[in-house]
């Protein structure tokens, strides 16, 4: 190949514009020892890459990748097994029975405590206490209930009720 | 569907080389070439060639190397210690083979200082061969992005290369 083709390959070459054919070409011409004079700067730029191209791994890379794949690899094999739908849905049925419990306490305690009596009745007089404080309002209240009493006595006369009820009244005053 | 070892494994020098190249760590880039082919792996049966696979290895090393570099707070740092056998067998004058290891030491240099699109454009296409298409897919950007990238990052290789031969390196 001709110098001035080289050249212009070359020019190519750094102009991005060479195929790859092309580009193999010039590494090939600067291998070789017959380079002209004003080529020489650029035979070094071509030798390195070519050196560049030879760099490689240690020899140990290989065994320690060999280690690293192995320490990937599960140590027993994965082997598949067919669950029977109760059993796939064994989780679902617990969650249920967990609801189911807990709501059956709750209800139960709820019942428990608001069954039972918070005031029980007194039967013990003893512990009686006055109701009202003014002896007027107590008067008549008593009034009333006498009230109520006469009128469920059927059969008596109402105005023995009225003179009773008057006693009563002037009684419990005194 | 693709066999691991026979297909896969072979491949780990590109991951690897790409890593390198962005991160400047070796120990960083072949946890990184670990960890992609571990993926690779768990992924074989869905892997149709072993050109996917190399597609997809290299698209995984560049996004691990890049969130490194993000991790860690770093855009690009100056490679100083490059300890490749430079030496041509071809050159007998060792004042030659000296100087023409030192430029190439200098090139490498270069392209490692440059920012990391940029020499992963110069990576996937003139050392791993790769064609726009394939560099865009990698690279999750369009072709016309590869393209621009990849003319700038030649034309400061040019430019190092007239330096260093004016400097007489």
């Amino acid at each position: 190949m001709n110098y001035k083709n080289i050249s212009n390959l070359l020019e190519r070459y750094f102009e991005c514009t060479a195929t790859a054919e092309e580009e193999q070409l010039l590494r090939s011409y600067f291998q070789t020892e017959e380079v002209a004079e004003d080529l020489l700067p650029y035979k070094d730029l071509f030798c390195a890459i070519q050196s560049e191209a030879g760099v490689s791994l240690p020899a140990d890379f290989d065994a320690k990748l060999q280690q690293r794949i192995n320490s990937q690899k599960p140590a027993t094999p994965f082997r598949a097994r067919i669950i029977s739908l109760n059993r796939s849905l064994s989780p679902f049925y617990k969650a249920v029975a967990s609801v189911a419990l807990v709501i059956t306490v709750g209800v139960m305690s709820g019942n428990f405590w608001s069954a039972r009596d918070p005031e029980p009745v007194e039967y013990n007089y003893a512990n009686y206490h006055d109701t009202y404080s003014d002896p007027e309002i107590a008067c008549e209240k008593v009034t009333d209930v006498l009230r109520d009493l006469s009128t469920a006595l059927r059969g008596s006369d109402a105005a023995d009720t009225a003179a009773v009820l008057t006693d009563a009244k002037t009684t419990i005053k005194e | 569907m693709i066999d691991f070892n026979k297909d896969v494994l072979p491949l780990k020098n590109k991951f690897y080389r790409l890593a390198l190249r962005l991160l400047h760590n070796d120990a960083e880039a072949q946890d990184i070439t670990q960890e992609t082919l571990v993926r690779l792996w768990t992924r074989c049966s869905s892997l149709a060639s072993a050109s996917d696979a190399e597609n997809l290895g290299l698209t995984i090393s560049y996004n691990l190397s890049r969130d490194a570099l993000s991790r860690a707070g770093r855009n690009y740092e100056p490679l100083d210690n490059i300890d490749e056998n430079l030496v041509p067998s071809n050159t007998q004058d060792i004042i030659d083979t000296l100087v023409a290891a030192d430029r190439r030491t200098f090139i490498k240099k270069i392209i490692n200082n440059l920012p990391p699109k940029q020499k992963t454009t110069v990576q996937l296409r003139d050392i791993e061969g790769k064609s726009y298409r394939e560099i865009a897919d990698i690279m999750q950007i369009s072709e016309e992005d590869v393209k621009i990238t990849l003319y700038r990052a030649r034309q400061s290789l040019k430019e190092s290369c007239k330096k260093s031969d004016a400097y007489e390196l």
